[in-house]
């Protein structure tokens, strides 16, 4: 990872107003994105976990300013988004694209499918009509739709399908970085690794980065080269895929890939159940945000935002891990212990326990 | 692929829904039957030839119905009066005719041998329903079958215009407000609960009393200025709701702007919702009329509304044909409006569109 | 004698368009205090089969042949002739319901206990008083932390982890003998899910209630079930018990299904069940999952509909190839049209 990275994401934050009464008075607000950092390599896939209301969508939407960041800075091939506008803004949106999570809510339903794909061109003034139309049939096609598609309406598509226009629609101004949110998730199973297949074969083909936001673990595992776990607006662990899932540190990812139901027992995991609910991102906890479901809390937990511990690669923020790291020297051994602390700490079962 | 052929848009969907209610289907039937009436008035009920053949040239003087410009002037040159069918062949043995249906007049009574071997129209109480007189005639002795043929263009004029006023007020001031919001939403929405406090009313009748020369035409402006608060709401409403979908945040991410986005993205989406409460405001529209002409504050005469004839029974209730058929006219159409409103209600709902998957 | 036991079901739509058979000749039998999970994609018919279960088919929807039968104390009830009258009693009573989406479920103008309460009420003659101790108790079966104050809050005040934990509450209150839950996870985050699929475990274990656990995710089903039926198009097309489905699956939807689920890193494409989830109204003839299937395709695939056999004790299968199929093998990757 030598070569500069396509986007970098510094100290980015989100807030949300809360409005009350009759003036509309601000009487607070929701950090739902509250200094959150990371950049992406061209080409490469950084996977976004975590659970709803973690802020991962606003991530998303904040890299290519569909909501305003309050604070933080967004580099996007050297450019810093936060600070461009009008005319400029929009040939860098042509760059950054972005796939939502529900294909029935992403397209509009009174628009022919070719008339949703070529918005972007004609917004853009790319081309004529007959040059819009060759690029349109393109990123049908390489999506795995056909030219006949054109004429229709999105209500006569299955929800796999739709996705696929949804993705077309995003290749169809050739961009270089693509926001993923939940793409596959409202699918069915045996639709969903279909579309998979066709994001990584695009990505290869196409050279795209991307962005990619999920709450499925086993999807971002198998995507994602990078991967980073979100909790209440904050990153808490981050590190390069197959390390995250051989070897996580922070409590919380360990409890969040504990929690998934898998069908191997060999890939059963000591399962750790939390107590609780994610608090308010309003009202977010002091210290580590965290700590109210941590079984490992201490108390300095609860007075001292976590700084960022590992190295380069693999930066966690959690007090406990990084008395751990410094203990062990290396993240195996302090993981293995970090999961031996969380297994003693009488919160875990065993999985599959449910039914026996 | 997908399985199916059949490409249909939103509307194609929805007539096809629309099209299994037989009552709504009726009174979209009787709607465009007004329609028809309404322009082939002049064909239906008059005394001018609907086409004739005068001194060597053709004229249609019926048109006189709709201006009285249209009226050719070689007839007034003529002397003939208004009376065609004597005048014609005194004036012009070769000339021919073609006349409406029913020879009478919205305007006035026919005279005696007008028409040939055609007694005078009876009036006040003699003059009940005829096989001359279909629906009997006024006071004065004009057709009632006439009057309401020749009413049926305000009838529908007043639901139209006033609906036309409102719904562009109405949609365009809760667009704004819905897709702005801040203190844009703050304004138009204050502005629409002023509106909606001031009764309609009682702003015709005190417009009437200070404009010299009132028409149906201000009815209908005032009419559809204070009658679009409601269209203006639920246009807010679902601008708040489109704005905030996944797919106009698509369209902005790629590059559009606002206006763009209102009226390409948001506005067809909005549209069929907005639609019900036009329809439905057609409806008390086409009431408020009628009321006003009863109460006497209706369009002068000699413009012809269902309401005003219903004013003329007020003098002489044993009249009661001035009742009934005008009665029932502005009740089937007022019910016809209304079915229409529920059907569209019910064949642009998302909600079964989506079960229809 | 099994606790329910449907024999045949048919339960079909009938609209403008047309008849629609959601579910299509549908047998199943739960034994007391087992858990079945009821496997399957968007409109293969699982929702429908619970809602026939409770005679809550929503019309133009009709229960059209088949018998659902419900021992109860050596009395054999079928619910699909019985009076509405006595199925009242039978839902919320004998066989308890809890949904997917916790919040539209709960009424939200009345208190959580109001409502527990009420679904006491309605199948037990008691005085508010115990109603209300009951709801209290309730609560604290499902472990709601501070049942007290929950009791006199409403739905939105809660989250969605513990509005589900009222309806389960809510679904037990009445001890009944079989709950069905309808996706009770699916709206909800894993590590929520984890604290509910845990909850449910560990009640069923304690008061001995039967599970019907209809769901799409098979990681929940490999975690929290003792048998498995995996539908696909309104047919059942595999049954066993759950450690034999997963270690030995033998129709090929099933080892599909099973196949295109991610699995660690990236090692080549995922396995793909080419073609899409046939909705109701175009079910094709023949064994309906033969324009999509990888391995034999016999003409008979396509014209015979294949009877459900069971191949080893307690394994059916829809598939006279299932001997053949052995353990999952990889079917060619391909890319999807």
């Amino acid at each position: 990872m030598n070569s500069p990275p396509l986007l970098d994401v510094a100290g980015l934050e989100t807030h949300f107003p809360v409005r009350r009464g009759l003036l509309r008075r601000q009487v607070g607000s929701v950090r739902a994105v509250d200094g959150v950092s990371f950049s992406i390599a061209k080409g490469r896939t950084l996977g976004l976990v975590g659970e709803s209301g973690c802020g991962k969508t606003t991530v998303g939407r904040s890299v290519l300013r569909l909501v305003e960041p309050t604070a933080g800075t967004v580099r996007f091939a050297g450019t810093d988004v936060r600070a461009t506008h009008g005319a400029a803004l929009r040939a860098l949106r042509r760059r950054m694209q972005i796939v939502f999570q529900d294909p029935y809510g992403s397209l509009n339903p009174r628009m022919t499918i070719r008339a949703i794909l070529e918005e972007g061109l004609v917004i853009h003034r790319l081309g004529t009509a007959d040059e819009r139309l060759v690029r349109v049939r393109a990123a049908l096609e390489r999506t795995g739709l056909t030219a006949s598609a054109l004429e229709r309406y999105p209500h006569e598509f299955s929800g796999g399908q739709r996705q696929r226009i949804a993705i077309a629609r995003a290749l169809v101004l050739e961009p270089d970085f693509l926001v993923l949110d939940e793409p596959v998730s409202a699918l069915d199973v045996s639709i969903q690794a279909q579309v998979v297949n066709l994001l990584v074969e695009l990505r290869e083909q196409l050279d795209l980065t991307y962005l990619f936001i999920s709450h499925d673990l086993s999807v971002v595992e198998y995507l994602a080269d990078e991967v980073a776990v979100m909790y209440l607006g904050r990153i808490v662990e981050r590190a390069p895929a197959d390390a995250l899932y051989r070897a996580a540190l922070h409590p919380y990812t360990l409890s969040l890939f504990s929690a998934v139901p898998t069908i191997d027992p060999a890939r059963r995991r000591r399962r750790i159940v939390l107590s609780g609910d994610v608090p308010s991102p309003a009202r977010p906890p002091s210290g580590c945000r965290f700590h109210p479901r941590c079984p490992l809390a201490e108390s300095v937990c609860r007075e001292a935002d976590p700084p960022a511990a590992g190295d380069a690669v693999h930066v966690v923020h959690c007090h406990v891990a990084a008395r751990e790291l410094d203990r062990a020297g290396d993240a195996g051994a302090a993981a293995a212990r970090i999961t031996d602390m969380l297994a003693r700490s009488g919160s875990a079962t065993l999985s599959g326990g449910v039914g026996t | 692929m997908t399985t199916e052929t059949r490409t249909t848009g939103f509307w194609g969907d929805a007539w096809r829904r629309y099209r299994r209610r037989p009552l709504a289907v009726a009174a979209a039937a009787f709607v465009g039957g007004l329609v028809l009436v309404a322009i082939l008035s002049p064909a239906i009920a008059g005394t001018k030839p609907v086409l004739c053949r005068y001194k060597g040239r053709i004229y249609a003087p019926c048109l006189a119905y709709f201006a009285r410009d249209l009226e050719p002037a070689i007839f007034a040159r003529d002397r003939f009066r208004g009376t065609y069918p004597r005048n014609l062949v005194e004036k012009d043995p070769e000339s021919w005719a073609v006349w409406p249906l029913v020879f009478q007049d919205p305007y006035r009574s026919v005279r005696a041998d007008e028409w040939p071997g055609l007694p005078a129209n009876p009036a006040r109480d003699e003059g009940r329903p005829s096989r001359r007189n279909l629906f009997g005639t006024d006071q004065a002795g004009v057709d009632v079958f006439a009057k309401m043929v020749h009413g049926t263009t305000i009838a529908l004029l007043v639901g139209f215009v006033s609906m036309g006023i409102a719904g562009t007020i109405g949609v365009a001031v809760g667009a704004v407000g819905g897709y702005f919001g801040g203190w844009i939403d703050m304004l138009t929405s204050r502005i629409t609960e002023i509106v909606m406090c001031i009764p309609t009313l009682v702003l015709i009748l005190a417009v009437i009393a200070v404009i010299e020369k009132p028409t149906i035409w201000h009815t209908m402006a005032i009419i559809g200025a204070t009658g679009w608060t409601g269209i203006a709401r639920l246009t807010r409403g679902e601008f708040l709701r489109l704005k905030e979908s996944e797919f106009v945040l698509a369209a902005r991410a790629a590059g559009a702007g606002p206006a763009r986005i209102m009226l390409r993205h948001i506005l067809p989406n909005a549209l069929a919702p907005v639609l019900v409460p036009i329809t439905f405001g057609i409806a008390s529209a086409v009431l408020l009329e009628s009321s006003l002409s009863f109460l006497g504050f209706g369009p002068p005469p000699p413009t012809a509304s269902w309401g005003s004839i219903l004013n003329d029974a007020r003098s002489n209730l044993a009249m009661w044909w001035l009742v009934v058929f005008p009665g029932i006219a502005i009740f089937l159409t007022v019910l016809a409006y209304n079915l229409i409103g529920e059907a569209l209600q019910e064949s642009t709902d998302p909600r079964l569109r989506e079960a229809r998957k | 004698m099994p606790l329910l036991d449907i024999r045949d079901l048919v339960t079909a739509f009938h609209t403008p368009d047309g008849r629609v058979p959601a579910v299509d000749g549908v047998s199943l039998a739960i034994e007391r205090g087992r858990t079945l999970g009821l496997v399957g994609e968007s409109g293969c018919g699982k929702s429908v089969t619970a809602m026939s279960i409770l005679g809550l088919v929503a019309a133009p929807g009709v229960i059209e042949s088949g018998k659902i039968l419900l021992d109860c104390d050596g009395r054999t009830d079928d619910l699909v002739t019985l009076p509405e009258r006595d199925l009242r009693r039978v839902r919320g009573g004998r066989i308890g319901m809890i949904f997917q989406e916790p919040m539209t479920s709960l009424n939200p103008v009345f208190t959580i206990g109001d409502q527990i309460t009420e679904a006491v009420r309605l199948h037990r003659d008691v005085t508010p008083a115990l109603a209300r101790a009951r709801a209290l108790e309730m609560l604290r079966l499902v472990r709601m932390a501070d049942p007290e104050r929950r009791l006199d809050e409403y739905p939105h005040q809660l989250s969605g982890g513990m509005r589900q934990r009222v309806m389960i509450a809510m679904a037990l209150a009445c001890e009944p003998d079989l709950v069905i839950a309808d996706e009770p996870t699916t709206a909800l985050d894993v590590t929520i899910q984890a604290q509910i699929l845990e909850l449910l475990g560990d009640l069923r274990r304690r008061l001995g209630t039967a599970i019907l656990l209809i769901t799409h995710d098979l990681g929940v089903v490999a975690e929290t079930c003792d048998d498995v039926a995996v539908m696909y198009a309104g047919r059942i097309v595999e049954q066993a018990p759950a450690a034999e489905l997963f270690a030995r699956p033998r129709h090929p939807y099933t080892i599909g299904l099973l196949a295109a689920r991610p699995t660690g890193r990236r090692s080549g494409p995922l396995t793909t069940i080419p073609g899409m989830v046939p909705a109701p109204r175009d079910f094709p003839a023949g064994c309906r999952f033969h324009p999509r299937c990888s391995f034999a395709r016999l003409p008979d695939c396509t014209t015979h509909t294949p009877a459900l056999d069971e191949i080893a004790p307690g394994h059916l299968v829809r598939c006279p190839f299932a001997d053949a199929l052995g353990p999952p093998r990889p079917s060619t990757p391909g890319t999807a049209p």
